[in-house]
């Protein structure tokens, strides 16, 4: 209050008043606060899905405590991307809460045109789908962020094998394997492409950034991800973004990633979302760690 | 404000963060978050999540060290309204969206519509642009200084001050508004 213009205080505030008092009417529409507790689940709140998503994410959280206990925390997505479930109509709008555990994949999908035979033998094949990065390319550059022979970069490919297991139908396994006993509440889609710029220029210096800063946030430095890619040139509408941050790097890690947004088929909450969402093609990996801090960055692009 | 300094009720970052602290600001700061992301989105259910949203990152920043440096309210304010910014960029995109949620009616909405308040809302809205509501929207149904209200809004103080100053100007040409 102290910066006001005295002079004009009367006048305003007179005005000020009313419009108080006016908008004091919406109070008694304003609903209590939910307890307190349900704030403190992040990873576990599909902020997308209203209405009964709070019981169902607790409901759900018996589900994961092996992967809380390993230490991973998954932050929310972030999306631009312009996709609902509801875009398939009949299709997929899966059986109720309840019912979507038990549900097969096979049942849901069979509308859609990918065959759910096809991930079976998707651990030999999903990395064909990828580009992988010339040789050269990883040998010649000196700088640890720009350059696809980070560390990590097996964690990276390795990961990203994870995620076209679930998005092309099939369905990580605790071991890391991927089966065909799905429980999928989203029809499979087209194996997402490795874009080494992405990679190098988004996901892994900003994978980096957070585990320098040992912090898990979409909003660092006042970017967005849809600002980042686009400040790498990738300006389009589609994007979005996963966060993770596992108890270290190496594969079993990263299958405990893939897991854990795996496990949120239920509720198809955002991370999942992302991983079958059909706007993206490409896709951007980053794994970085700092004095035992990880962090992965998974940036998908149209 | 005022009362969550009275009652300590300010995070301080010097301060080790307690989780407890960060839970009695959310039960008494809750109605203010909340009725903030209404009035910017005019949507309950987009508000509720909003808000909920708003309190999850907090507690999130908090916990890894990034908690307020000052007041706790206009923080919330802050991370609230980027996450609205960030809604309208994706209702933009999915504007031209068959979507079912568009025309299903919801009762407690319906009921915001034929209240009188809000029929008066919507009048506000149409007479005054979004800036300058939402300034004088801080400064009288918040009781934000100009300089809170400006470190909301992202903008300087000054632009905080005119754009108060203008609102309240062009409510006067339009008294209508508020004779309603």
């Amino acid at each position: 209050m102290s910066d006001r213009d005295d002079s004009r205080m009367t006048e305003d505030d007179a005005l000020g008043r009313q419009i108080k008092a006016k908008l004091r009417g919406i109070d008694s529409f304003i609903p209590p606060a939910a307890p307190f507790a349900k704030i403190e689940s992040p990873a576990l709140r599909p902020v997308g899905f209203r209405g009964k998503s709070a019981v169902r994410a607790r409901s759900n959280l018996g589900a994961t405590p092996a992967l809380l206990a390993a230490g991973l925390i998954v932050v929310v997505v972030l999306g631009s991307g312009v996709w609902r479930p509801s875009q398939w109509a009949g299709a997929v709008e899966s059986p109720s809460a309840s019912q979507v555990s038990e549900a097969s994949f096979e049942a849901t999908a069979t509308p859609t045109a990918e065959p759910t035979a096809e991930p079976t033998g998707d651990a030999t094949a999903a990395p064909t789908n990828t580009p992988e990065p010339s040789p050269s390319a990883v040998a010649s550059s000196g700088s640890s962020v720009a350059t696809p022979d980070s560390p990590w970069y097996a964690d990276e490919a390795y990961l990203l094998k994870l995620i076209n297991c679930t998005r092309t139908g099939g369905w990580v396994t605790a071991g890391g394997a991927c089966g065909s006993s799905t429980n999928h509440t989203l029809p499979a889609q087209p194996a997402l492409v490795l874009d080494p710029d992405i990679s190098t220029k988004v996901a892994r210096p900003y994978a980096k950034q957070l585990a320098d800063g040992r912090l898990l946030d979409h909003y660092l430095l006042n970017t967005t991800p849809g600002s980042r890619l686009c400040a790498a040139g990738f300006c389009g509408s589609f994007w979005g973004e996963n966060l993770a941050s596992p108890g270290g790097p190496g594969a079993d890690r990263m299958v405990d990633v893939e897991l854990f947004y795996q496990n949120e088929y239920w509720c198809r909450c955002e991370h999942y979302f992302n991983i079958m969402n059909p706007h993206y093609h490409r896709v951007g990996i980053g794994v970085w760690a700092t004095s035992g801090i990880v962090r992965v960055v998974i940036d998908f692009y149209e | 404000m005022q009362l969550l300094r009275e009652q300590g009720l300010v995070l301080d970052r010097e301060n080790e963060f307690d989780r407890t602290e960060l839970q009695a600001i959310y039960y008494r700061t809750w109605p203010d978050v909340f009725r903030y992301a209404w009035l910017l989105l005019r949507h309950r259910e987009d508000a509720e999540d909003v808000a909920a949203e708003a309190f999850r990152r907090a507690l999130e920043a908090c916990d890894n060290g990034h908690g307020p440096k000052g007041d706790a309210l206009p923080w919330l304010f802050v991370i609230a309204r980027r996450i609205v910014i960030d809604r309208r960029r994706r209702h933009r995109l999915i504007g031209w969206l068959p979507l079912a949620s568009v025309s299903e009616p919801s009762d407690p909405d319906e009921a915001m519509r034929r209240s009188e308040v809000w029929i008066w809302f919507d009048q506000l809205c149409r007479a005054l642009p979004e800036a300058q509501r939402e300034a004088l929207i801080l400064r009288y149904q918040f009781d934000m200084s100009d300089a809170e209200a400006a470190s909301v809004m992202g903008i300087s103080v000054g632009s905080a001050r005119t754009r108060v100053s203008r609102g309240l100007a062009t409510l006067r040409q339009k008294s209508e508004v508020m004779d309603r």
